[in-house]
């Protein structure tokens, strides 16, 4: 069980009881008394509870309660130096009075992530399947947020709505930039990914979109993974890291494949540090 | 001189392919005895390929080649001494450590003898008012009078057929009077000459047909009489044959700062007048404009380099004025140009090339610390993806040497980028690379000045374009508007003054 899980649970079950002990919450949730005291601590910074000695209790007034802590989720997925690369690229690519879509992978998150930090932008409309998104980025004032239904997944430690609910929802949408993680990509088998869900996903995608764009890591060059996506000649844009090969380049160069790589340092100065 | 066969060159049904890439399929064409034919193609449409089959440096596949009645066999140059042909390809040729007569000597040798050759010489610098010597060092010439001992070479070897391949340099540098009497002089011989290039110059209103190559199998030729800006345009770059992408992010709504401001700026030596424009922070600015129209002129005079006349150009930064390249380093404007070689210093490190732009900043007290050095040029060689650093700089490529120069603007702080066809030469991986370089760097509210002969490459890559027109500003294209098409439309229509015969 995660932190936030944790910490989630030990928040319905003071909300139900009012008050609760540290050793039957240790019970509950199966870790140590030291693992909860900590998060009760953190709970109290908070403002959600009041430690007292062997436990604690709810903050009597209502207003204690903090709106956004019911609406907050920490990112479900590790970090990822490379895969951060790549999304705040694409929060580049995100101009004003955009439409775009972010799939419920590793990348939406990330970009939300981003997207929630950019100065940049003054409206910008966002389509997304995934919970952690739909929180994330429901507090922004500059995003006005769609969010589809459907049966929800847990895919990856990722929650994200599939299904035909969804589907015909996005059917009714209109979208300029998709942005899509696959997990693996080849010239020959094109793009590939491991969930079957996001499949089934893209083809309503690929008919609502004016653009998709697929983000990689370079590392997932020439690999192999479970469900073909799409193929190659069907990208249009394609965001990953510089060091991807030479010849991905210029096959992308050459058959009008849009190629934006991220680039491993910044391109500022670096520091150097006096010894 | 009367045996001449006035043979004339058939393509029938020729292929030829790379290992990867099919270059022409079922190419036909006839080349004319003793006519002026200009072959037009943009880079990469497969003129080279042809210039190197007819000169006898590549063999095709399928299909022949026939000249007067028997068939040409390409591959070695013994057959394509034997039907007289001979090649100009701009810039390859001549030896820079010889003089200008040993050069005529190397190529002339085996048809004359050496005093004749000195005599066909003189009368060649007679004829076309030549001024250097024939014991000059061609290293020592300019670019055109290195045209100029080209053209003597082909003058004395007389051959039957003249291929010239301009090789996307521009010929301006020759006066268009000696030109003509060049061409008088092959039309008198009834020699056929085939000239190849990548756009449209004054030499296309003195040939006598004009063939546009596409590619593979789509060209299209046409008389002196049927010619129009529109048609050339239209078929070169209208019709996407290839379509290129070029990653460029859209570029903010949000109107940013201006960085440099140039007005009325005209040069001491007229070949620019009245240019004046504002370059934003974060907007990449292109430079169209046909060839001799200015376009390097105005790179070099934006750093220093050019002496002004009149006019000012203004930086923001610092709120000053540029008038040498010291004052042009000290703003933050740095120069990129096509050749990467002549801006490096080939026998150094990568890592040295790059901190060289500032080594104060690397340096304790006066000596340069070698560890700062190296720990700065990795940083921005793993920026660049460069690995095996420790080898001196001229055993890479041109497209890793451009980035290394890119990279040591970089260091520099360097916050305008005046490029001069920057990708000229580059392999198309490199190309992405450069082109997502400067996408971040003017992502950082920085500025860059591109300039460059390649269409496609200005309407993927600006954000607005400047089309020069004889050192003058004609027109501004921007985003909405931006096409391959519309760029060459501007740059072609006045050029040419098709317009007058043709209804368009």
């Amino acid at each position: 069980m995660f932190v936030t899980e944790r910490q989630n649970e030990i928040r319905k079950q003071l909300l139900e009881h009012k008050r609760i002990t540290v050793s039957s919450l240790s019970k509950l949730l199966h870790v140590t008394e030291v693992t909860i005291r900590k998060d009760l601590e953190q709970l109290e910074q908070e403002g959600f509870l009041v430690r007292q000695f062997g436990g604690a209790v709810l903050k009597e007034s209502p207003a204690a309660l903090p709106k956004q802590t019911a609406l907050q989720l920490s990112c479900p997925v590790p970090r990822s130096q490379e895969k951060l690369k790549i999304s705040a690229l694409c929060t580049q690519y995100i101009q004003n009075e955009d439409i775009i879509f972010l799939g419920g992978d590793d990348f939406g998150c990330f970009i939300a992530d981003e997207l929630k930090k950019s100065r940049q932008l003054s409206h910008v409309i966002v389509i997304t399947n995934c919970l952690y998104i739909t929180v994330c980025l429901s507090s922004v004032p500059f995003v006005t947020l769609f969010s589809l239904g459907g049966q929800l997944y847990n895919v990856n430690g990722i929650h994200a709505y599939y299904g035909t609910a969804s589907d015909h929802f996005l059917d009714t949408l209109y979208i300029n930039k998709a942005f899509v993680g696959v997990d693996a990509v080849s010239f020959e088998q094109g793009l590939m990914i491991s969930i079957n869900e996001i499949t089934n996903l893209y083809t309503h995608l690929k008919k609502q979109s004016d653009e998709v764009i697929f983000l990689f890591e370079s590392s997932r060059f020439n690999k192999r993974s479970l469900y073909h996506l799409a193929d190659l000649c069907e990208a249009q844009t394609i965001i990953t890291t510089s060091n991807i090969p030479n010849g991905f380049k210029k096959h992308c160069f050459d058959s009008g494949i849009k190629l934006f790589t991220a680039f491993e340092n910044d391109l500022d100065q670096p520091i150097i540090q006096e010894e | 001189m009367d045996l001449k066969t006035h043979s004339s060159i058939f393509f029938r049904n020729m292929s030829f392919s790379f290992t990867d890439q099919t270059i022409f399929t079922d190419f036909n064409l006839e080349i004319l005895p003793g006519e002026v034919h200009y072959l037009l193609g943009q880079n990469a449409a497969g003129k080279s390929t042809l210039v190197r089959i007819l000169s006898g440096l590549l063999p095709f596949q399928n299909g022949t080649i026939t000249i007067g009645d028997t068939v040409y066999h390409p591959g070695a140059l013994i057959p394509a001494k034997k039907h007289r042909i001979h090649t100009i390809r701009q810039n390859v040729g001549l030896f820079d450590n010889m003089t200008v007569f040993d050069n005529i000597y190397v190529y002339c040798m085996d048809a004359r003898s050496q005093k004749s050759i000195r005599s066909l010489a003189m009368k060649f610098l007679d004829e076309f008012q030549v001024s250097f010597e024939l014991d000059t060092f061609v290293s020592a010439l300019s670019l055109a009078e290195k045209q100029l001992v080209e053209m003597m070479i082909a003058y004395i070897i007389m051959p039957d057929i003249l291929i010239w391949d301009d090789g996307g340099f521009d010929i301006h540098g020759i006066h268009m009077h000696q030109f003509n009497l060049f061409l008088n002089k092959l039309k008198q011989e009834k020699i056929t000459l085939l000239y190849f290039s990548h756009q449209i110059s004054e030499i296309v209103s003195l040939a006598d047909r004009i063939t546009i190559i596409c590619g593979k199998d789509r060209y299209l030729t046409l008389d002196q009489s049927d010619l129009n800006t529109k048609d050339i345009a239209s078929y070169m770059y209208g019709t996407n044959i290839r379509k290129l992408a070029y990653p460029r992010f859209p570029g903010h709504s949000v109107p940013c700062e201006d960085l440099l401001t140039v007005t009325d700026l005209t040069t001491r030596n007229h070949t620019l007048s009245g240019i004046s424009f504002t370059l934003h922070a974060g907007e990449i600015l292109g430079i169209a404009g046909a060839a001799g129209s200015g376009r390097t002129q105005l790179t070099q005079a934006l750093i220093g380099v050019n002496p002004l006349k009149r006019g000012t150009i203004y930086s923001h930064s610092s709120g000053s004025l540029i008038f040498n390249p010291a004052q042009a380093a000290n703003e933050h404007i740095g120069y990129i140009s096509d050749e990467p070689q002549k801006n490096i210093f080939p026998a150094m490190v990568p890592t040295s090339n790059i901190t060289i732009s500032d080594l104060n900043a690397v340096s304790d007290l006066s000596f340069v610390n070698g560890q700062k050095e190296l720990k700065i040029g990795n940083h921005y060689l793993a920026l660049l993806n460069i690995s095996e650093a420790d080898k001196p700089l001229h055993k890479f490529s041109f497209g890793e040497q451009q980035k290394i120069i890119l990279a040591r603007l970089l260091f520099s702080n360097t916050r305008i980028i005046v490029a001069d066809e920057p990708t000229k030469i580059l392999d198309s991986y490199s190309k992405v690379d450069i082109y997502n370089l400067f996408n971040s760097y003017v992502s950082k509210r920085n500025a860059l000045l591109l300039c460059s002969s390649d269409f496609s490459e200005l309407a993927g890559m600006c954000d607005r374009v400047l089309i020069l027109q004889d050192g003058k500003i004609s027109a501004e294209l921007c985003k909405p508007q931006l096409s391959e098409y519309a760029i060459a439309m501007s740059v072609y229509q006045e050029k040419l003054k098709f317009s007058e015969t043709s209804t368009i």
